[in-house]
């Protein structure tokens, strides 16, 4: 049966809904899963191949939405629960305004294959990790800097009207009509550096308060909802990964080796919770009874339930890398990752 | 059938019977000089279907792909609480060093947590940081224990070289090339020199056990196992002889025909080594073949001899006229039975073809030693006189087993068991209907299942001998991220083009297609793991975890590529794809998936796949091989056998009268497979050809001797009658004699061999059962015994 669900899901593309398919399915395990969001009762996940999958029952069975692109999709976000935003590599925008059945590509940027020299640069670079592509001209004279081809990287939805979304290379896009328009909004982070933008997040009980986090310790605050943005003295030099807030008085950044930055004051000052891993810290959660949820590589998982102040560690099993965490209604979370969905009805 | 051809070949032989004896003794000693020196085969590549395209891809890009042509050794701790302890660690540097310097192991590929290829490595923000995994400052002390632990832990080597429970770890070496025509590994060795580091160690250390996984392993443990089949061989000729003193009371018969048989055996032995040809498990089973049915016809010549001593006739003149009797029907079953045998020749894998011929050649030289040599040694020694009294007796009384059998010739009797024989073919073949190609258990099936699948094994269990290959199989997929049963399709690409984006994406589609085939559990590609360094090399990040445009961060990519994922000149890129087993379906689901996949995209600019490697590859070759050729093949041997017996009895009725129980025991032979589960593969196709051709003797002699009364003129139930009591008894020998000549390899330490034994047993039972019960039914409404006399009436 399995296997003729899975065709079904290949085939029926056209119809309303496929049919639901359990956490076994190649669907499910089979495809890195990137992001998850709520959309009202619904939750609906993204990852590798353009996936987006959705669960009206909190994560036991799946649908696959209908996409109209294969590229690795990295962060959801809905406004309520219709009106939601995928975003991911070639600076892809998809939106819904079903609740995540079906996705219609609002902006892309892709790079342009054929105009690459093709020479052999590569074997000459000294440093092979560095990113030729976009490396070398970042802080040259050369212009300004060919981006197209970034990834987008997070997203924020405001209102079924206006999101944000932030992505590599300090790429920042919005929009205002429900999507109809997108806007590149360079020069709009202060002494923008260029460096990759991990997430956007607003404090929690604090909307109005909103937080971009990346690269090399990179920090933004913004008290007007995104108009105006200023930089935030940073407490570390590596990368963050994301932002969790379970109150205006709890807001936390967290990324590579184990990182993880608690501040009681919107981000004026900072201090450091050890969180006794030293692999990266992806995504966080705020279950119902106010416990912290902090997911990242290894299958690690960091517990909080004294507002961040201390951080109590397990390990998943299978030790997979977890990309995001998302509370579920009636206890536990889903999580997302390299092995798939998974649901854990138990945190502790 | 008398004729005047068998008599004079009979009055020529026995005119130069010394001349005839002592150049058969010549024979065979030049020929059992020959027998001593055969070798036992180690060419892996006789055991796959070598002109199969599957193999032949295998086989072209063998250079370029590994061949899951490795072995590993499970060094598990049995008693700690997991393996970082001195005394552990210490045990497994010195595995580490045997496997090491063992011959056949490729010195440059080999890894375990003593081998300094062995690192962990971890994101920093400063880009890597890493080293090996067991610290140069490594003394064993607590401290740097607990330091080796915590780079095990960020090293990704768990489920992999480290149990998932930490309680055991893998040395795990690559052969070098062992399906080269020049390849100098010795299986059989290489796995003995296994064994030998299991038991030392195992003793030495009494906290561990190793367990040792690998395709040569395997072939080394069949290979290994297939000595103890002589054993076998020596009950089975005990126990023959015996059944030949009580059925005979001629011990000196009884001793000729068991001699001439094992004879027939050296002769058969003898040619096929002078042929070049190795014996192997597969092939193991045709000397009991040839002895069994040299024993069938000697009990045939020795049975016809005694009867005609007791019609009064003297040595000489009793042996002569047994051979004229019985050199026609003799000639053709063996013919038969060699032919049959020979149409096995269309399977192309190589130990099939052997087996086919060194099966027809058994059976050629039966003709000489059993139908020739027998009633020539018995003219000079005759069968006594206890031999010819018992005819004598048996005459004039009725056995009771001849009065059951005869019955069948009765019109009543005779329509309800042809009732029963249509119920029996429709019965089997609805059973039949469901038969498999291929294994259909897990593990290895060549050897017996782990029996720790059905019971719960306590940590530390050591099992019987026959089950350690299973059992360690088990252990490893249990333990760790590895299936044991892998297909590798091969990706094709132009030079420099295995990481090109077109290529990854074709990939990954295809990636992506097969993960949704029932029994895949996942499929590593150079596409997924591109995915993963794109991630890891931004920072460990999945957000990254993408196939880049940007054919610059595709090649840096190349610099954490596994090897095992390209070759030198990146043209070639294997797809790993896991299964859950390697049963015939699964297998098929994969193939067609990957076949029809490649018909749509394959782009010789682009890429091309091809199929297929990995164990699981070359089953599903051998099972295409097997499922192309069985009904081609039971054409064949039916075909065959059909025409030698119209030609041999000019009547399409006598072929009728022997070819339906034939049919009848082959397709209930099927149910019997599907109802106990064995599939058709290299093991059992072969039983099915023999059965057929050994089963047609049967059927041969009684015709033959049931023809011959009732051209007398007899009516059909008393020529039946006489028959049983001459032939009939013979057939009834037979039929138990074949049975125990195989009976025995039920106890053997390789499975295929028991499943062999079993399905062969049923057949020469049933067979025998088949002829003389549905054969007389048959006669009674095809046979018309007035004419047969008529004409033979007319042509004396």
């Amino acid at each position: 049966m399995k296997y003729f669900f899975a065709l079904g899901l290949m085939a029926i593309f056209s119809t309303a809904q496929a049919d639901a398919v359990g956490a076994d399915d190649p669907l499910l395990r089979g495809t890195i899963y990137v992001d998850i969001a709520r959309a009202g009762d619904r939750v609906v996940a993204v990852g590798d191949r353009g996936h987006i999958v959705y669960s009206d029952d909190e994560g036991k069975t799946w649908r696959q939405g209908e996409t109209p692109t294969r590229v690795l999709l990295t962060s959801v976000c809905f406004s309520d629960a219709q009106h939601g935003w995928a975003v991911g590599h070639d600076a892809v925008v998809l939106g819904t305004r079903d609740g995540g059945q079906t996705w219609a590509k609002q902006y892309s940027d892709e790079i342009i294959v054929d105009a690459m020299d093709d020479d052999d640069e590569y074997y000459d670079d000294d440093d092979y990790y560095d990113d030729d592509l976009y490396g070398d001209d970042l802080f040259g004279d050369a212009g300004p800097i060919d981006t197209s081809g970034a990834p987008l990287l997070d997203v924020w939805c405001d209102t079924p009207d206006r999101a944000v979304a932030v992505g590599g290379y300090g790429y920042l896009v919005e929009t205002t009509d429900g999507g109809d328009s997108w806007e590149r909004l360079s020069g709009r982070l202060p002494d923008d550096e260029g460096w990759h933008l991990y997430a956007i997040a607003p404090l929690d009980g604090e909307p109005n308060t909103l937080i971009i986090a990346g690269e090399r310790g990179t920090l933004f605050r913004s008290r007007d909802r995104g108009q105006e943005w200023e930089r935030l003295e940073s407490p570390y030099h590596g990368t963050f990964f994301g932002i969790t807030s379970s109150d205006s008085r709890t807001l936390l950044v967290h990324g590579l080796q184990g990182n993880v930055w608690l501040s009681r004051d919107r981000g004026d000052s900072w201090q450091r919770v050890s969180s006794g891993v030293r692999s990266g810290v992806n995504d966080g959660a705020v279950l119902a009874d106010g416990t912290i949820v902090l997911v990242g590589n290894a299958g690690a998982m960091l517990t909080s339930r004294d507002q961040g102040a201390m951080l109590s560690l397990r390990f998943l099993s299978g030790r997979q890398t977890v990309s995001a965490v998302l509370a579920r209604k009636g206890g536990g979370v889903i999580i997302a990752g390299a092995g798939g969905l998974r649901v854990l009805e138990d945190v502790r | 059938m008398t004729g005047k051809f068998s008599s004079a070949m009979a009055r020529g032989l026995f005119s130069i019977r010394p001349l005839v004896l002592f150049v058969f003794v010549a024979v065979t000693i030049f020929l059992g000089i020959q027998a001593a020196g055969i070798q036992v085969n180690t060419d892996v590549r006789k055991m796959v279907p070598i002109n199969h395209p599957y193999i032949q891809n295998f086989l072209e890009h063998r250079n370029d792909v590994e061949l899951g042509n490795d072995v590993r050794v499970i060094v598990a701790d049995v008693s700690n609480e997991d393996i970082f302890n001195e005394a552990y660690m210490t045990a497994l540097r010195e595995i580490t060093d045997e496997v090491f310097a063992l011959e056949g192991v490729d010195p440059s590929k080999i890894s375990s947590l003593w081998t300094p290829d062995t690192r962990w490595a971890e994101v920093t923000e400063d880009g890597f940081e890493g080293g090996e995994i067991i610290p140069p400052t490594y003394d064993g002390t607590a401290e740097s224990l607990e330091l080796l632990r915590t780079n095990v832990l960020r090293s990704r080597h768990v489920g992999r070289l480290v149990a998932d429970d930490f309680r055991s770890s893998i040395v795990h070496a690559n052969l070098l090339d062992v399906l080269a025509a020049d390849s100098s590994v010795d299986i059989p060795e290489l796995s003995a020199a296994l064994d030998d580091i299991r038991e030392r160690y195992q003793a030495q250390y009494p906290d561990i056990r190793i367990h040792i996984v690998g395709a040569a392993k395997m072939a080394g443990d069949v290979m290994a196992a297939a000595a103890e089949v002589a054993l076998f061989f020596f009950v089975t000729m005990a126990l023959t002889a015996l059944l030949l003193l009580i059925d005979t009371r001629s011990l000196r018969a009884s001793v000729v025909v068991t001699a001439c048989s094992f004879i027939a055996v050296v002769w058969q032995l003898g040619i096929v080594a002078a042929l070049g040809f190795t014996i192997d498990p597969y092939s193991m089973l045709v000397p009991f073949l040839v002895f069994a049915i040299a024993v069938s016809h000697g009990v045939q010549v020795v049975n016809a001899l005694s009867n005609f001593a007791a019609d009064g006739l003297d040595k000489l003149g009793a042996a002569s006229s047994t051979f004229a009797a019985l050199a026609v029907p003799g000639i053709v079953a063996l013919v038969s039975d060699g032919i049959g045998f020979l149409t096995l020749y269309i399977i192309e894998i190589g130990v099939i073809r052997e087996l086919a011929i060194a099966a027809s050649v058994g059976v050629a030289v039966i003709i000489l030693t059993n139908l020739v040599i027998v009633p020539i040694v018995l003219s000079y020694l005759g069968v006594g006189e206890s031999a010819i009294s018992k005819i004598r007796i048996k005459r004039d009384g009725s056995h009771p087993l001849a009065n059951f059998f005869t019955r069948f010739t009765r019109p009543g009797w005779a329509a309800a068991s042809i009732l029963l024989a249509v119920v029996g073919y429709a019965g089997g073949m609805w059973i039949a209907k469901d038969i498999q190609v291929g294994d259909l258990d897990k593990g290895a099936p060549e050897l017996w299942p782990d029996p720790c699948e059905d019971m719960d094994c306590p940590r530390g269990y050591i099992p019987d001998r026959k089950f350690q290959y299973n059992h360690d199989v088990n252990i490893l997929v249990a333990n760790y991220s590895v299936s044991a049963d892998v297909l590798v399709v091969i990706g094709k690409t132009p030079m420099e083009g295995c990481n090109s984006y077109g290529a990854m994406q074709q990939i990954d589609d295809l990636t992506w297609e097969l993960q949704q085939v029932p029994g895949v559990q996942d499929v590593t590609t150079i596409a997924s793991t591109a995915k993963l360094i794109s991630a890891n090399t931004n920072e460990g990040n999945l957000k990254w975890a993408t196939i880049s445009r940007d054919q610059f961060a595709l090649n840096n990519a190349m610099i954490f590529m596994p090897d095992s994922l390209y070759n030198l000149d990146c043209s070639v890129t294997p797809l790993y794809v896991f299964l859950d087993d390697h049963r015939a379906e699964t297998l098929n689901n994969i193939t067609e998936a990957v076949a029809a996949y490649a018909e749509k995209h394959n782009n010789p600019d682009v890429i091309e796949f091809k199929l297929a490697s990995g164990n699981a590859g070359v089953e599903a070759a051998t099972n295409q091989t097997i499922a192309a050729n069985q009904y081609r093949m039971l054409a064949l041997v039916y075909g065959v056998v059909s025409i030698l017996c119209l030609i041999a009895f000019r009547s399409i009725r006598a072929v009728l009268c022997i070819i339906i129980p034939l049919g009848l025991t082959s397709i209930l032979c099927q149910a019997l497979m599907t109802w106990m589960g064995i599939g058709v593969k290299v093991a059992t196709l072969p039983v099915i050809a023999l059965g057929v051709g050994i089963g047609v003797d049967y059927g041969i002699y009684i015709y033959n001797r049931l023809a011959s009364y009732l051209k007398q003129g007899l009516p059909l139930e008393e020529a039946y009658a006489e028959t049983l009591k001459t032939t009939g008894k013979a057939v009834a020998f037979t039929g138990l004699a074949l049975a125990v000549g195989v009976v025995f390899w039920v106890f053997s330490s390789i499975k295929f061999q028991a499943d062999m034994g079993i399905l062969l047993t049923f057949m020469f039972l049933w067979n025998m059962i088949g002829a003389l019960w549905l054969l007389p039914a048959l006669a009674r409404f095809l046979l018309k015994p007035e004419e047969m006399a008529a004409k033979a009436a007319r042509q004396r």
